[in-house]
This record gives structure tokens, sequence and C-alpha cells, in this order.
């Protein structure tokens, strides 16, 4: 008996609950939650960072081509913005662009940052140019979520350097900050060192912590060259480097050290002494200067930008410049 | 007995279906029947014209705020495949849909009210939530467009609407695609998702198979349920129990099959007690519904009542004459049976008379050497170990005085008759009824002797004893002559041997036990 009247009752709620399931969509789907991960994944795809740098690059060169300065504001900034625009003013001047500021379009590496915030920075690596020059390091910054990305900065690697190994652009990177520890100098002490050694020479307080590079050597030769120039008409010459503060940008490398790629300026300035005149040093001052009046002083200022390679502290490397770029963009004559 | 009183129980058993098993097939099979039926025409409506629509669109509006955010996951609630479309309330600003990483859309929207959509609040609406985003808006210069922004994974505008097609796969990835949506400056307007279902959840088949649960049901209600419930129980134990209690006061027979019942169930012990209790109740006496199962008759050898057998068959034995039994003596005439019963009690009184006789010694060595045939009659005799065995000590009686007359043709009777008594001593119990059967073989073939009963092997020698009667007699003393003054009653002889205990007359082999063990009491 109380097995058939169990059996009823079970019968009987059976139909009543599947009588409400009639006519129905079924459950009504929720979102599923995201499990609260660590973000660590790249700002930008490799889609979008080829997409962001090409539309660069192009407008880059139609500004190359026009030898169009105003519509530089709208791809470039910090020093690249300087220096493209004193270039594209001597190409004005001089009838042709210097080959140095070729860019090829074509990627080596990609650096992107994983930062959740802004500004954001990519360093891009391309490729050696048609006419075998070195490969250049782009620096792309976004300073905002509603601004897009910039290139902010671009040094010609020196040829035969090592370069620090990154992670994949799937993975990305982490970006870095100027006052990073671990390292054997922070980035920003990095930087005055080097341009007190740019300064100072083999008498920089610094010299023993930096590598020789390319930079220090040509800059060197063309001092000396100059500085004997300078003895025949009893002038005087003067360097000064000076880091600017805040033009930095830093990605930390899958070793643990730092690329910092930071602009110095340097002024320098020429004396010509028993009443000659002072000269543009090159066809770039040259060009910039254009119909200027020579007087016995020039000041020539000087847009640098340095890539330096900051090793961690216990790896027992020195700092190491990878790259630079040195454009003047203002001669003057006091 | 027992049949008397199960034709006194039948006129109380009712004949035809019980109300138990009215109710299972006429209301409770119907109602399972009838929702099994049901059942199935619902999967069937389920699975036709209420069957769940593929297409889903799911809208809301949007009122005061210029941005619309999509909740992670939202756009990929019902299927990968979705097509968004968003309408302006003002056809001419233009709207715009991008689709970019959580992040990045928490940094264009940063510090401005936005609508946050959560999800769905029925198949028709979207449910959606106001909310401000966090950090502090953007006062940079030369801020660019919405839809210029490198940020955006892919992103489409219109003037008044747009629709855009979007296809993420649903993994759980914090970096998957949200949904913003730009209003510009009208910041009002209509939202609607649109998905079409690959794969549509079937309410079908649960009604199938309910409905064929119920069918099953009532398949059974009207079959195995509907049936008597003692009925379904196990066929053997059931059995034991039949015809148990309706002997009256029978306890001994309930106590049986109880056990029988216990044994021999093949459901749990739960049921055992249960059974036992209703049974208990019908041993009791209560008129219970009747069991038409056949009842077999149970024999069981080991219950007798020996007593009332024995009396029984003393009333039997008395009432069945001797000529029932022509099987047993063929070879011997009734009359010469009787003669020789006769002669027999009359040994048996003057034996008694005769306290020490050469005959013990010999009966007690007749009845040790069964096997030997050759020995010579007083060997034979004296030959035979003392037994507790009073038909042996009769008819060895006997045979000292027919072997001393005769030796060689007594030897085989005696021989027979020791063989027999031996063997007989040696299996009291069984040897009895086919030893009267064998009477007349145990004369024939001294072979047959270990079957043969005292009584028969007397019967057997009786016609040589018979016929030298005349000589054994001066030997032991006591003279009876097979005269024509056997004229005295055969029957009365026959009673005066039943009077002496012991001694067997036909019909009985059961006695034979009883009446040795008196005897040699007696002894």
């Amino acid at each position: 008996m109380r097995k058939r009247s169990s059996a009823i009752i079970a019968a009987v709620l059976a139909a009543g609950l599947s009588i409400g399931l009639c006519g129905c969509e079924g459950q009504l789907p929720t979102p599923v939650q995201t499990s609260s991960t660590n973000q660590t994944s790249p700002v930008l795809t490799a889609k979008q960072e080829k997409k962001i740098r090409t539309g660069i690059l192009s407008t880059l060169n139609q500004c190359n081509q026009n030898l169009d300065v105003a519509t530089l504001g709208s791809i470039l900034e910090g020093p690249e913005l300087d220096i493209r625009t004193s270039e594209l003013n001597v190409a004005r001047a001089t009838g042709n662009l210097d080959r140095k500021t070729t860019i090829p379009t074509d990627l080596a590496q990609t650096v992107i940052s994983t930062d959740s915030g802004w500004p954001r920075t990519v360093f891009s690596i391309t490729t050696t140019t048609e006419d075998q020059q070195s490969k250049r390091l782009l620096v792309l910054k976004q300073d905002s979520a509603r601004q897009n990305y910039k290139l902010w900065g671009v040094a010609r690697l020196f040829s035969g350097v090592k370069m620090p190994s990154f992670e994949v652009s799937q993975t990305g990177s982490a970006q870095g900050t100027p006052t990073d520890t671990g390292l054997v100098m922070t980035p920003k002490a990095a930087v005055a060192a080097y341009a007190d050694l740019l300064q100072n020479g083999a008498n920089s307080k610094f010299a023993g912590k930096f590598a020789d590079d390319d930079l220090r050597t040509k800059l060197a030769e063309l001092t000396d060259q100059v500085q004997k120039a300078m003895e025949l008409n009893e002038g005087t010459q003067q360097q000064v480097f000076t880091p600017v503060d805040g033009a930095i940008a830093i990605m930390r490398s899958a070793d643990g050290g730092d690329l910092v790629v930071a602009q110095i300026n340097s002024e320098w300035t020429r004396t010509a002494g028993a009443g000659r005149e002072s000269q543009p040093a090159s066809d770039a001052e040259k060009a910039l200067f254009g119909d200027g009046k020579a007087t016995s002083t020039m000041k020539t200022s000087y847009v640098n930008v340095i890539a330096l390679y900051v090793p961690p502290a216990k790896s027992g490397q020195k700092i190491t410049a990878v790259g630079s770029e040195r454009q003047p963009v203002k001669v003057e004559a006091l | 007995m027992t049949l008397s009183q199960e034709e006194q129980e039948k006129p109380r058993i009712k004949t035809g279906p019980t109300r138990h098993a009215k109710i299972m097939r006429g209301i409770v099979t119907p109602i399972f029947g009838l929702l099994a039926i049901t059942c199935i025409v619902l999967g069937a409506l389920n699975a036709t014209v209420w069957k769940p629509d593929s297409r889903i669109a799911a809208t809301m509006s949007v009122n005061g705020t210029q941005y619309v955010v999509t909740d992670p996951n939202v756009l990929q609630l019902v299927d990968d495949y979705v097509v968004a479309s968003v309408k302006s309330r003002n056809a001419k600003t233009e709207v715009c849909i991008a689709l970019g990483s959580a992040r990045d859309v928490a940094g264009w929207i940063a510090g401005s009210k936005y609508t946050r959509i959560t999800g769905l609040s029925d198949w028709t609406t979207l449910s959606a939530r106001h909310s401000a985003a966090q950090g502090d808006p953007d006062a940079s210069a030369n801020q660019t467009a919405f839809k210029d922004s490198d940020m955006w994974r892919s992103v489409k505008c219109g003037t008044g609407s747009v629709n855009m097609r979007i296809q993420e796969s649903s993994s759980n990835d914090a970096d998957n695609s949200v949904a913003l949506i730009d209003f510009g400056d009208g910041k009002a307007g209509t939202v609607s998702l649109d998905w079409n279902r690959r794969s549509v959840p079937n309410f079908a088949m649960p009604f199938y198979l309910v409905g064929g649960l119920l069918a099953i049901l009532a398949v059974l209600s009207a079959s195995v349920f509907a049936m008597p419930p003692h009925k379904r129980r196990h066929r053997r134990a059931f059995a034991s129990v039949e015809g148990a209690g309706t002997m009256e006061g029978d306890e001994t027979e309930v106590a049986e099959w109880v056990r029988n019942a216990e044994a021999s169930a093949s459901f749990g012990g739960g049921a055992a007690p249960k059974r036992r209790r209703r049974h208990a109740s019908h041993a009791a006496g209560a008129s219970r519904e009747p069991e038409e199962a056949a009842q077999p008759r149970i024999v069981d050898p080991a219950s007798r009542n020996l007593v009332a057998d024995q009396q029984n068959a003393a009333a039997s034995a008395a009432a069945v004459p001797p000529e029932e039994d022509v099987e047993a003596t063929s070879v011997i005439s009734q009359d010469e049976l009787l003669a020789y019963f006769a002669r027999l009690a009359r040994e048996e009184s003057s034996e008694a008379q005769q306290a020490a006789q050469p005959v013990e010694p010999a009966k007690t060595e007749s009845a040790v050497e069964p096997a030997e045939e050759e020995s010579t009659a007083p060997q034979s005799d004296q030959s035979d170990g003392a037994q507790a065995d009073p038909q042996a000590e009769n008819s060895q009686a006997e045979e000292p005085i027919d072997d001393s007359s005769e030796s060689t043709e007594t030897s085989e009777p005696a021989e027979a008759e020791t063989a027999s008594d031996s063997t007989e001593s040696a299996k009291p119990d069984e040897t009895d009824d086919s030893a009267e059967a064998d009477e007349s073989e145990a004369s024939e073939s001294s072979d047959t002797a270990s079957d043969t009963e005292t009584s028969e092997t007397e019967s057997g020698s009786h016609p040589e004893a018979s016929e030298d009667s005349h000589a054994k007699e001066p030997s032991v003393g006591s003279v009876w002559t097979p005269q024509e003054s056997e004229g005295i009653d055969i029957m009365q002889a026959i009673k005066g041997l039943q009077g002496i205990k012991g001694l067997h007359v036909f019909g009985d082999p059961q006695k034979q036990d009883g009446d040795d063990e008196d005897e040699e009491e007696q002894r």
C-alpha cells in the first residue's frame, strides 16, 4: 500500500514539475565570472602593434617625402619629434634627407608592455636597412587612454652590439621605472653617469662602470678634430651634456636588467679666438645655421638619444650603450 | 484427517478477484496509463510546437549615459556568435561599437558615467546597471576620436544605428573582449544583442522518459501489484506453509513449517517475520483468503507416532487374515504354517519349564555363526554365539531336535536358520519386512539367509521340521504329535502364541523388535 501510494505521489509531482517547464526556453544563462587572474597579458597584440607602427611609419614617410613638419606632431613626440623636425629642416635646406633617417618597416623584435596603466611603452627593433645600415630601435609610447601611440624615440643600434634578451611578444614584458633597484645603477643614475662620461671622457669618475661604445669613440674623435682646429684658431670649445628629466623609457629584459632609452641634450660652444668666426662644424649645422651671421662664438644644441643596457647588480657586467642618435637642433651664433 | 479439514474450510474461501486486485486493476492502472499518455503527448508537443526558439534577441533602452559597456562574458552568454545592434534616438548622431579588452575600455571611460549590461533578465530583455567608471577623466589635449583609438580590436561606426557581428570564443579569459558602445552626443537609444543558438535544450526527452516509466508502472500495477501479496511470495516457502495451520492444535507442525519457511524463503530477512506473523494468525484459525494452490502431502519419516502406529498395526493385523500374504507363503501351505505355530507354542511353554538346557549353549552358538553352511548340526548349534535373540533361541530350540535326528537334512535349514538368526540379530529393524517376504526362499537357498527372519526360517524349515517333528520331539522332551488331535483350534494356538511375547505372527514385522527386547527382558 505504501509502495503504491508513494509511486502515485511521485508521478503526480513529476507531472506537475514538468508541466511548469512547458513552452519555456529553458533556464536563463548567467555570465561566467572571470577568474581574478593576474593580468599580465601584453597591452597590444602583435597585430595591433604592427598596425600602429606601420601607420606611424607610413605617415612619417609621407612627411619625409613632403618635408612636412606640421603633421609630425600627430605621430611623433619627445626627442624624436625634435630630431625629425631638425632632419627635415636640414633636408629642406640641403635638398636631400640624410640617409640616417631611414627607418625600415620590417620588424626584427618587439617588446610589448603588460602595464595596465598609462603611459605604456613598446620597444620595436627593426631590421637593418636596405643599404646595410644598422637596426633601429623604435620607442612607441601611449601617454593616456584617449591618446594613440606615438613614436617617441629612435636609436640606431651600434653594429656588432649584443642586445639583451626579452620575453616573446605574446607574453609581454614589464615596464621599468627610472628608479628601478637591483641593477648596477638605477636607470636615472645610469643616464646621468653616461652624460658625465660623455662630457668628461676618461676623466669621469664613472669611466670604470661603462664599456666602450661607438658613440663615445666617435664623439671623442670629433672633439679631437675640432680641438685641433680650435687650437689653430686659438679658440676653445666645450660640450655640456645634460640628461633630460623625464625623457626616459625603460623596459625590463628577461635576465633582470633594464634597457633604458633616454634623451641627453648637449650644447657645444665653440669660441674662435683672435677675432675669427666660429663656423658650423657640420653640414647639418650649416644647414641649420642657414643664413645666420657667424660670430666668434657658436653654440650648437644637440639632441642625443642613447640606449643603455643596465645589467643586474650581481652580474658583474658593465653598463653598455647599445645605440644612439645625435642631431643638432639649433645653431646660434652668440 | 487433513483432507476432511480441508473440505470443511473450502466453503469459507471466496472465489474471484480480491478487493486489492480490483483497486489495482480498476483504478491505479488506468491512472498510470492516462499519465503515461499525457506525458508522451506533452513530449511530442515539446518536440514540435513548443520547441524552444533557436533565436534569442534581447534588447534594452539606454537613457542618460554616453557609454554602454557589456560585462565580461556577456557577449558569449548564449552563443559564440552575436550580432550587436545599436540605435540612437537621434538619427543624425554617430554611434559606434568597439571591441576591446576590459582594461582598455576602463581606461577610455575613466571618470565617466556609463551603463553596464550585466546579462539577461529574461529571454527578451537585457539587464543593465548604472555605474561610474573609476579614475579621473582624461584631460589631455589632442585626444583621438573614439573610432581612431589604437586600443580597440575592432570598431564600427554608423550614423543613427550600427550593427556589428561579434565572434568570440567563450573561454574564461580575462582578456576577452567587451563591447563599448558610444552614443556620442545623443546619449539615448536602444541596444540589442541577437544570438542564434546552435544547441537548443531538449524538453521532450524527459517527458518521453517519464511516460515510459508510467507505462511500465501501469503494466506492473495491472499484473504484479494486483496479485495477492502472499501469492507473490516464493513458491517453495509458501508450499511448506500450506496446510500447516489448517489443523487445530497442530503446534509441532506449525513450528516445523516456520523453520522450513525461513530456511527455504528466498526473500530477505524482513519478509520472513512478516510472513510468520501472518501465518501465526493463520494457524490460530483466523479465516483468511483461500489458497488455491495444490497442497502436496508432506511425509516426514522422522515424525512418526510409534505408539499409535503400533496400535493401528495391531488392529489391522488382527483384521487382516493371513490369507492376504499369499505371495509370502507360496510354497508352504497355510495349514502347515498353523500347525507349526501350534507346535511352537507348545515348545515355548515346555522350554520355559526347563531351567538348564543343552539347548541354551546350542542356542548361543547357533546365533554366532551365520555364514557357515557345512558345519554339522550340533556344531552349528554350538557355534552359535550368545545373542539376545529370543527368536533365535526359539528356532534353536527346535534345531537340536531337528539336527540330532537328521543332521544332513536339517543342517542346511538349521544353518540357514542360524545364518538368518545371526543376520537378523545384526539387522533387526530393516530385515523385518523383507524377512517375512523371503520366508520361502530361506529354506531353499542359504544364500539369502541374510534377509530371513527367525519366524520365516522357522517356517522355511518347517517342511522338514514338520516332517521330522516326530523324530525331534523325544530329544527335547516335549511331545507334540501332528495328528488329528491337531484339530485343536489352530486359531486358539495362534492366539496362544500371540500371548507369548516376542513371538511374531504374520503381518507385523515391526513388532519383532519390541518383542525381541521384551523376551530378552523376560529371560
